[in-house]
């Protein structure tokens, strides 16, 4: 459970670990809120990339490799 | 530091075999000699049976005997990484949690594939705790026993490299074959995504893992992958492929990029890597400098979708039992359960795009491989928590270890490291050839003839 006045990250990652009954102690959950918001700015400096995707259309797994002659 | 008398290879081993100049009984034996002089310090090995492989040795003599044999890696010695099924052993994974499992009760796919042709399993090799870390404890690296062998497929390398097995099996995620390979200065092959079955394998990151072989040699490593894809057939007509002596790269065009690959790296390696780049050159490939600007967010995409997808292969033990975890891997799981699924999701299309960005580089300067220092420093004492560059600059060991290979986990393109060189404190140090999907055999083509140029494959440690 969030506790009373905490937010942010810290908040964010008590409540979702709280979902999935991992038991996160107060040692170990300022580091987590640490390591998720981090991995999180990594996931946002990929997502210009994402964006460039139609992920709507199936492909096979090396379609990037098919259809036109790599080697000269 | 050199050896004295000729490096034993797999296909030394079976021609000698073949002329009957070696007993697959002489060479267990010395195999089990060697892991009883060196393993006390290394501890590469776990649940090797003596009594048992002697057995099964003079049973290859006699199937030998009969002269009917075409098994193509009869008698060889082989090891297997303890996250991979070997019927009658514990897969322990390095894991507390998995201490006292019952032992396997089938193979791995890929060890009945090397079973299949006639190979013999040692025993298991030291791995990472689930296979997930660069340090391999309590393993140690044969050239400097005081300095970690890399990871997770440690053992692996440390028992190519200490001469205690022809061939093992290892697994790479974000580099997990090529780290130990390069910093034990072996052979790592990691294969095309997908064309080596992760069955009876423990997972950690079920679109990442990838299987493959350690070796002595490129042609080694070559005919190890064959089999471990179902391909022992074609073993005994590759050897031919791969001739000892110099061969030419002429017309073959390999990139080097930059930049990303280019910085932070020690600067006996930096050296080492240009000396390489040099001899492919020599050879006659042409040398085609280029970059590749979404490497770094390729690194971020393997990092991050690896540590959703382990999160969870763990996700029950987090909750029941997450003191059993170490340290290093419950924080992997911990911060993996809780990311939110679009971000899974957002990997996955990013990773997409890095699959088209790399294919159209290739397409563009119409490149057969690219060549990348595999590490940006040599092993670090074990214990040790980060990397020292020559500038003062520190990265963690974990991130640094795998700062060059993960990209490659990404984009799921085959790639051979193999040794390039030494530091002044003769610790190895390896490069990698990174081809297309599927062109294993090509890109051996051109790793081979890196290898024939030089005597770097032949070095080892001191006794």
């Amino acid at each position: 459970m969030v506790q009373d006045g905490e937010t942010g990250s810290r908040a964010r990652v008590r409540m979702l670990a709280g979902s999935l009954a991992i038991q996160i102690d107060e040692e170990r959950l300022e580091a987590l809120a640490e390591s998720f918001d981090a991995a999180l700015a990594l996931v946002d400096g990929v997502d210009d990339l994402a964006r460039s995707v139609d992920m709507s259309v199936a492909e096979p797994y090396d379609a990037a490799w098919q259809g036109e002659e790599v080697k000269r | 530091m050199t050896a004295a008398k000729p490096i034993l290879t797999i296909r030394g081993a079976l021609h000698a075999m073949d002329a009957g100049e070696l007993s697959a009984v002489e060479l267990m034996a010395t195999t089990l000699a060697r892991i009883e002089e060196t393993d006390e310090d290394v501890k590469a090995w776990l649940d090797v049976r003596p009594k048992l492989l002697m057995e099964a040795a003079a049973v290859v003599d006699r199937r030998r005997s009969l002269g009917k044999e075409a098994s193509p890696l009869l008698g060889i010695p082989i090891g297997v990484k303890d996250i991979v099924d070997v019927a009658g052993h514990q897969t322990q994974c390095n894991m507390a949690a998995r201490a006292a499992v019952p032992p396997a009760e089938r193979d791995a796919e890929v060890v009945h594939q090397l079973r299949r042709s006639g190979a013999l399993i040692v025993g298991k090799t030291v791995t990472q705790e689930a296979a997930a870390g660069v340090i391999s404890d309590p393993c140690r690296n044969p050239w400097d026993t005081s300095r970690i062998p890399g990871g997770s497929s440690g053992g692996s390398g440390a028992a190519i490299a200490n001469g205690t097995s022809l061939g093992a099996v290892g697994t790479d995620t974000g580099g997990s074959i090529r780290i130990p390979a390069s910093l034990c200065g072996v052979v790592g092959l990691k294969p095309t995504w997908g064309r080596v079955t992760g069955k009876g394998i423990f997972p950690l990151s079920a679109s990442l893992d990838t299987p493959g072989p350690l070796a002595r040699t490129v042609a080694d490593a070559v005919a190890m992958y064959l089999v471990m894809a179902g391909r022992g057939a074609d073993v005994s007509s590759t050897w031919a492929r791969f001739p000892e002596g110099e061969t030419s790269l002429d017309g073959k065009r390999i990139g080097v990029l930059g930049s990303f690959f280019g910085d932070r790296l020690q600067a006996p390696v930096a050296s080492a890597f240009a000396a390489s780049v040099a001899t492919l050159q020599e050879l006659g490939a042409e040398i085609v400098e280029c970059d590749w600007t979404d490497a770094a967010a390729a690194r971020a995409i393997a990092m991050m979708i690896s540590r959703i997808e382990s999160a969870y292969v763990h996700r029950d033990a987090l909750r029941e039992a997450p003191e059993l975890m170490g340290e290093a891997l419950r924080s992997r799981v911990e911060l993996g359960s809780i990311m939110p699924a679009d971000a899974y999701f957002r990997l996955q299309a990013a990773r997409v795009a890095v699959r088209n960005s790399i294919a159209a580089l290739y397409r563009e300067h119409r490149l057969d491989a690219v060549s990348v220092p595999t590490l940006p420093a040599t092993a670090t004492v074990s214990g040790e928590t980060h990397v020292v560059y020559d500038d003062g600059e520190r990265e963690e060991v974990g991130p640094a270890m795998t700062r060059l290979t993960q990209p490659w986990n990404a984009t799921g393109q085959p790639v051979i490291s193999l040794p390039c060189g030494f530091d002044p404190a003769w610790l190895p140090i390896g490069m990698s050839l990174v081809g297309r999907p599927d062109a294993e055999l090509e890109l051996a083509d051109i790793a081979h003839a890196y290898e024939q140029a030089n005597d770097f494959w032949m070095q080892m440690p001191k006794p």
